[in-house]
């Protein structure tokens, strides 16, 4: 991936576990490289690889407040809206446990 | 085609709901109370989750009397109609003040937590109103209604819930509605709600506009899909404009409107690129007495006029703030603590705010109950017009989706409890089943679908924004002409079919928003005054000939415009 002119403090990486349960393929963990760090949170990265990197990522995302908890996923090991938390220069990505995959991030909600 | 040349998944029940949200679920549950047998809701994202109720911060206006015993319906007429700017549908208003607190009431004892004062709720002021009439449940009001009606949705035994159901059609014969088409978002496959009666309660159009502070599912779905089979919209014109929206940094897990708390602390500027205290050049006291409507025609004016920050917006400042009164003022959501959470120091940092669309008060024409024009159709919540007029008071949104939800619901399932023929079969592909396989099956490197979003967000913004000229609008509507020629000719998706597809989601909400977009600036550009929430540049004042509703129809491929006296 191209490297972005900006210093270190201004960017960040987010691994996100890619899986289809259409395909045969096992999970797998893809890394993005994101141009910006301070003052946005995980959603706007989401955000980002959608309409700038790959459009083929699916994740869910509704209010951008923190109030819905449609975008619901694990970040480093933990239940956390993207939403709600700001990009740090690591971060790992993962669909919410004990609920099945739709794809990538988006995970069956049955209200 | 015949017997339907692919295998199409076909629900059926007595009431379809589109749309989950508060109107949706509050429509849900009194469709099963008039004894609807079967009630099903499709919802975009989440049931009880997407949409705009949870992002309600603070009010739930009725007129209870509990804080102020002088309060009644008649007063909160007056001051909702007066709001409107004169061209609310009366007894629209009449019916939403009077059903408001036995709705609220009804919350209350349902579990919501609403504050109390021993038996009786709190009511807290809110701008516009005469009393003090807003129920709240600290910041996040809205959440809460919205939890404890999907608790009440859950217990309901004759209602099904469908997340992940983009409707994109409503399925019609002969004047009547029997239903919606849609895709199923996870298994991209059709699936289609066959009914006796639809309740469209699908919210606004906020994410029309580049800048906006509603949901990212707030993209005006069933105010397209009535326009399409027919059903007159009005008011469209009439969108709600919030003045202190943010726009950097972000503000991590609070409301977008939370800077607005910073506008009013003691000490705090607000200036453009420049430097310059545009607000205080002009109205020194503007703390006290400005309008949110002149306030977001201020900031939008400098940032169009090119003095704007790079990100559009411009800057509130609090560093010469005291540091008790800026706890003080941010106490209010635990936003003082959130901010210092987010590592921010407002000793140090400048926040970007902007205006950014707020809320529709135009949607689908009803009558009393909820009825559209076409039969076997109805409305409800911020989809539906006519209780707001021309603007509408802080607080009437989230007790209004519990009046017009209600009374859809009932008179939904009354109406459908009357129709006893059979329902027709619909199982033709239509040519918007042909456009997504189309997409789908042709996957290319080209223009993506959020492309042309974005563009016809930033077309709004510049030409149906918070100021207006009859130039720009003309202008718009013509971008919009090269936008839907774009969608049908130039789009395509870069990949195949994949379950959550969010680039073809892109572009059928695209594709629905353009007929939306349409209905705004062509009833805009019609509305040659400034009145309630419509701002024209080059007709400022408000005139009587004004008071009137703009009522538009599709007749084949236009969009026709008529005026209707009040």
């Amino acid at each position: 991936m191209k490297k972005s002119g900006n210093t270190p403090q201004e960017t960040s990486n987010l691994r996100i576990l890619r899986y289809d349960p259409a395909t045969r393929q096992e999970p797998s963990l893809q890394e993005y490289h994101l141009p910006f760090r301070s003052g946005y949170t995980v959603m706007d990265g989401l955000l980002h690889i959608h309409e700038h990197i790959d459009g083929t990522l699916a994740f869910r995302a509704s209010c951008q407040a923190g109030l819905c908890l449609a975008c619901l996923v694990m970040i480093d090991g933990r239940t956390q809206c993207p939403c709600r938390t700001l990009l740090r220069g690591q971060m790992k990505l993962e669909p919410l446990k004990n609920k099945k995959v739709i794809r990538d991030l988006v995970v069956e909600e049955e209200s | 085609m015949k017997s339907g040349a692919q295998s199409l998944d076909t629900v059926v029940a007595d009431v379809l709901i589109i749309g989950g949200g508060g109107a949706g679920c509050e429509a849900a549950i009194f469709a099963q109370k008039a004894g609807a047998d079967s009630i099903c809701v499709a919802e975009k994202g989440i049931i009880g989750a997407s949409g705009c109720t949870v992002m309600g911060t603070y009010s739930c206006c009725a007129a209870l009397g509990h804080s102020d015993p002088r309060d009644n319906p008649q007063v909160h007429f007056k001051d909702t109609y007066t709001g409107g700017a004169e061209i609310a549908d009366p007894e629209l208003v009449r019916i939403f003040t009077e059903e408001a607190p036995a709705r609220v009431l009804e919350l209350a004892e349902g579990g919501v937590p609403f504050e109390r004062e021993g038996s009786r709720l709190k009511q807290g002021r809110m701008f516009g109103h005469t009393y003090p009439r807003a129920c709240y449940v600290g910041m996040r009001t809205g959440q809460a209604m919205q939890w404890g009606l999907r608790k009440m949705l859950k217990k309901a035994p004759r209602v099904r819930r469908y997340n992940d159901i983009q409707i994109y059609r409503l399925l019609g014969a002969d004047g009547r509605i029997f239903g919606a088409r849609g895709l199923n978002r996870r298994t991209l496959t059709t699936i289609q709600f066959l009914a006796k009666a639809t309740i469209i309660a699908t919210g606004g159009c906020g994410q029309l506009y580049a800048h906006t502070t509603t949901s990212l599912d707030n993209t005006g779905d069933g105010l397209a899909v009535a326009l399409e089979a027919g059903a007159p919209l009005m008011d469209m014109e009439f969108v709600q404009f919030y003045p202190v929206s943010s726009i950097y940094p972000r503000p991590a897990g609070m409301n977008r409107t939370m800077p607005t708390f910073l506008a009013f602390v003691p000490g705090s500027r607000m200036y453009n690129r420049l430097g310059q205290d545009f607000v205080d050049a002009q109205y020194p006291d503007w703390r006290k007495s400005l309008a949110r409507d002149f306030l977001s025609q201020l900031i939008y004016r400098e940032v169009m006029e090119g003095r704007g920050t790079p990100r559009g917006g411009v800057y509130i400042d609090v560093k010469a703030a005291a540091p008790r009164e800026l706890e003080l003022a941010l106490a209010v959501g635990g936003y003082y603590k959130k901010i210092q959470k987010m590592g921010i120091d407002l000793k140090e940092t400048a926040w970007e705010v902007g205006a950014a669309s707020h809320f529709l008060m135009g949607g689908i024409q009803i009558g009393t109950q909820g009825e559209t024009k076409l039969a076997g159709l109805f409305a409800a919540g911020e989809a539906a017009a006519g209780v707001h007029g021309a603007n509408r008071l802080g607080g009437n949104a989230l007790s209004e989706i519990l009046v017009t939800g209600a009374r859809a619901g009932q008179a939904a399932a009354r109406f459908a409890s009357r129709q006893t023929g059979s329902l027709p079969s619909f199982s033709a592909k239509t040519e918007w089943e042909e456009w997504i396989e189309k997409l789908l099956e042709k996957p290319r490197t080209a223009t993506g679908p959020l492309v042309l979003k974005k563009s016809l967000q930033d077309c709004m913004w510049k030409n149906a924004g918070v100021i207006r000229t009859g130039e720009n609008l003309k202008k718009g509507l013509e971008t919009l002409n090269g936008l839907e020629t774009a969608l049908s000719d130039e789009v395509a998706l870069s990949h195949g079919r994949t379950p959550y597809h969010m680039e073809l989601q892109d572009a059928i909400e695209t594709r629905l928003m353009l007929g939306v977009a349409r209905c705004i600036m062509t009833a805009a550009e019609r509305r040659e005054e400034s009145r309630g929430a419509q701002y024209r540049d080059d007709f400022p004042k408000l005139k009587e000939e004004g008071r009137a509703n703009f009522i538009l129809t599709r007749v084949k491929n236009e969009i026709v415009c008529e005026k209707r006296g009040r």
